[in-house]
Order: C-alpha cells, then sequence, then structure tokens
C-alpha cells in the first residue's frame, strides 16, 4: 500500500512485466520499465482518441484516464481496470471490434 | 519477481459427473512421483481419495462487480489453497511440491482459474499447471450436446481425458476424439482406462517447465512447417456440438508490438472476455530474438513466455481462439489495427 495516497498496490501486471516473466533480460531495469510505460502511454492515447479520452502516467504505478469532454477522470492501476474506468468515465462501452471504432483508428496515417 | 516456472503447480481436474475423475486422481496419486502433491477436493465422493494430504472446501462464491460469471472469485477456494499454504510453510504438513484440485462435475472450470490468478498470495506461491478434463466416451456425446458445463471442461482444458473408452465401439471412441479435437485444437486428447495413464504426459510436461515447453508448443501450434498460405483446415465450424462455438487460428506475418499487443488483447477482453474462451498464441514479438508464448482463458492470460527457439521454421505469429458467436475477420482487423498504431509510436 503507498504510504501517502492509501492505494492497494498488486504486482506488476502481465502486460508491464515484459515478454518473459520473471527472467526477462529484455526489461531487467525500472528505467527500462518507466521508459515502456510511457511509449504504452504513447500508443494507448491513439485508441482513446476516437472516444475523447486521455490517458496519463501517475507516478509510475497508476494510470489516470480523463473524459475530455465531460471533464470526468479515474484512476487505474493496470490496463485491465483502465478498461473498466474508461466505460465509467464515458457511461458506455468501449469494443476494439467495433467497426466505427476501427474506421477511426484506421485513419490515422502511419 | 519469482520466475514462473519456479512456482508450485496447480493441476486442476475436471469432468463431469461420473466421467472418471477421482479414479484418475487415485491412479496418479500411486505413481511414486506424485507422493509429494497435495489434493484438493470440492467434496468427498462414493469414490475416496486414498492420500495423506486431501483437504475438502466448502463451495462459496463471490461474484465481482463486472458481474461476468468467468470472473467469480471462488473464496472457498483461495481459503483453502492458503490455509493449506500456511500449514506447509510452518511445517505441520510435509512441503509438496504440486497441487491437485478436483472440481465438481456440476464446476464450470473458469471461476477456479480467475481466482488461482487473481488473488494476491495465490499468485505469488503457485502457477497454473494444467487443466485436465476427463470426458465419459459412453455418455460426452449426451452430456455436451444437453449441458454447458461438460462443453466449457473440454473447451479450457489443457489435457482431455477420454475414459472408459472399454465400453463402447472402437468407432465412437475415433468419433469423439475428432470432436473434441474440433471443439479444442489445442488440448492433447489421451485416452485411459481405469485411470492408467501416462502420468508424464499428464502432469510433467506443462508449457512452463523448461524440457517440456519447445514440445507442448509444437504440439498446439496449428501450422505445419510449409504450409504459408491455406489456413482453412485450421477453422472449425463446430455449430453441431456448442452451437455458435468456433475454433480457428490468426496468423500474423509481420512481427507484433508487445505493447500495442498488450492493449489490444486487455481491451479485447474487457469487452468479449466472456466469449473468448481461450486463446493461446506463440508470437513473433518486436525486438525479441525468442518466440513469445501467450495463453488465456476467457479473462484470465498468464504471464507471457520465452521458448529456447522457433519449433518449426514458420517465424509467422499464430494465435489460436476458441471463442462463442465472435467475428473472426474482426479479429483480424482489430489485431492489425492496434499493430500499425505502434508504427506511430
Amino acid at each position: 500500500m503507498c504510504a501517502l495516497c492509501g492505494i492497494l498496490i498488486d504486482g506488476p501486471h502481465w502486460t508491464e512485466t515484459g515478454t518473459n516473466v520473471g527472467n526477462n533480460q529484455y526489461m531487467s531495469d525500472s528505467r527500462s520499465l518507466y521508459l515502456e510505460r510511457f511509449y504504452r502511454l504513447k500508443v494507448l492515447n491513439y485508441v482513446l482518441k476516437p472516444y475523447g479520452a486521455v490517458a496519463e502516467d501517475w507516478s509510475g504505478g497508476q494510470y489516470i484516464v480523463r473524459n475530455l469532454a465531460g471533464g470526468a477522470s479515474d484512476v487505474a492501476p493496470n490496463l485491465p481496470a483502465l478498461w473498466k474506468s474508461l466505460e465509467f468515465i464515458l457511461n458506455r462501452r468501449v469494443d476494439p471490434l467495433s467497426k466505427e471504432f476501427l474506421s477511426e483508428i484506421e485513419k490515422i496515417p502511419v | 519477481m519469482v520466475a514462473y516456472s519456479r512456482l508450485l503447480p496447480i493441476f486442476v481436474v475436471t469432468g463431469y459427473l461420473g466421467s472418471g475423475k477421482t479414479t484418475l486422481i487415485n491412479k496418479m496419486l500411486k505413481h511414486s512421483s506424485l507422493r509429494d502433491a497435495a489434493v484438493l477436493v470440492n467434496e468427498f465422493g462414493e469414490v475416496g481419495i486414498d492420500h495423506m494430504l486431501v483437504q475438502e472446501m466448502d463451495e462459496n462464491t463471490v461474484l465481482l462487480q463486472s458481474g461476468c460469471i468467468c470472473c467469480t472469485i471462488r473464496s472457498d477456494l483461495k481459503d483453502s489453497i492458503i490455509e493449506l499454504n500456511s500449514k506447509r510453510e510452518s511445517g505441520k504438513i510435509p512441503p509438496y511440491k504440486r497441487l491437485i484440485l478436483e472440481t465438481t462435475g456440476l464446476a464450470d472450470p473458469s471461476p477456479i482459474l480467475f481466482t488461482l490468478n487473481s488473488d494476491t498470495v495465490i499468485k505469488h506461491h503457485y502457477r497454473l499447471g494444467a487443466v485436465i478434463a476427463t470426458v465419459d466416451s459412453v455418455n460426452a456425446a449426451t452430456q455436451m450436446r444437453r449441458h454447458k458445463e461438460p462443453l466449457k471442461q473440454v473447451l479450457v482444458a489443457d489435457r482431455v481425458v477420454i475414459t472408459k473408452h472399454d465400453l463402447v465401439k472402437k468407432e465412437k471412441v475415433v468419433a469423439l476424439r475428432e470432436k473434441l479435437r474440433k471443439l479444442n485444437p489445442t488440448a492433447d486428447i489421451i485416452e485411459a482406462l481405469h485411470g492408467d495413464i501416462d502420468i508424464n504426459r499428464l502432469l510433467r510436461a506443462d508449457i512452463y517447465e523448461k524440457k517440456s515447453k519447445q514440445r507442448e508448443t509444437k504440439r498446439w501450434l496449428p501450422v505445419p512447417e510449409d504450409d504459408s498460405n491455406d489456413d482453412e483446415h485450421h477453422s472449425h465450424d463446430i455449430n453441431r456440438h456448442g452451437k455458435t462455438i468456433s475454433s480457428f487460428t490468426i496468423s500474423y506475418e509481420r512481427s507484433l508490438d508487445w505493447t500495442a499487443f498488450g492493449i489490444w488483447l486487455t481491451m479485447l477482453l474487457n469487452s468479449h472476455g466472456e466469449n473468448v474462451l481461450r486463446v493461446k498464441g506463440i508470437l513473433n514479438v518486436k525486438g525479441v530474438d525468442a518466440p513469445v508464448i501467450i495463453n488465456g482463458v476467457q479473462h484470465v492470460v498468464h504471464p507471457p513466455i520465452h521458448l529456447n527457439s522457433w519449433p518449426t521454421n514458420d517465424r509467422r505469429s499464430h494465435i489460436v481462439f476458441i471463442v462463442d458467436n465472435m467475428d473472426r475477420e474482426l479479429i483480424e482487423r482489430s489485431l492489425s489495427a492496434f499493430n500499425k498504431l505502434a508504427e506511430l509510436g
């Protein structure tokens, strides 16, 4: 538990432990994990754009997800929780298989 | 973090009523290499388990906020494992090296897997070894047609054990084996009479063990080495058995960005986890020399691991899906769109 904010901290989610849990030479130090986290936020924000939402890092341990239109925000410890938070602040389901959503992200020029 | 392979494996033995779970467990426990196992049972049935470390649990479940049945915490299971672990740590019971968990015949295994994967204490001491489903040759076809549990047990299994095959004609066993293979192309299907079975094949060769992970992956790797364009025969429409259930393999030519893949899979499972009954894959990840293995059941995804080398000359990513009423083309399109976003990063 964080002594300052009282948030319970579980172990890292599988998306944050690299590709070989427990013995990962590809992400062995906290600096790499931090850089990976910022890269994740960058990709994530392309996904959130069609929903009018944005995600930010909070002290390297949590994500803050905000609804840019309504101003609502929520805190999530990992990606599965982030999707729940996003649905909560948008008050609707988000679906990566929705044709409308896919058309939007496919429009982003590579 | 402790290497995943060093955690104690839990083997979940599931199977419909009367399909031979307890007979199988009794045989397993008589094997000399399994004397160091502890057993948790849902109930003491008519066939008793003859073993020193057997504990019963009461079936209490806590449904999480999401309301999805596969994300149900089995508090009975959680408490039983933690209690057993405390006794082990304090020396009150011998230091067992693996745990065998027998479910009731009517159990959907998904909440059990969710509990093992989500409890902080359990996941720091244990990992899933394999899900073993027993299937009764005599009644399996009817049971799977009439009830969802036996079907679900087969769909999430890593090993399917066909029992009582001496009571039916050989053709019926062949047909059952074929049906099971179509339902779950990633599972190892083994026949066992009165519980007689190759224990190594059943328990010791799990995907997280150094010696066996290469062979285990090759077994469920769906595409033969030289087959580069026709994957039609890897898509199984199994409507006759599961109404809307189908299995297929998505093969991806380009290397995958791990970060984008994690974002994609978590988002997919958030909205469709109930319908993604099984996902197993060997991935060619950008910047990583070794092939990466992923393995999930509904909302539960086990930590990824590396293989030492590619099992064949094929360097494409292959992801096997067993889904209920989902559109393969949309899944493929969505994965591709997310992977392209990484190129912007």
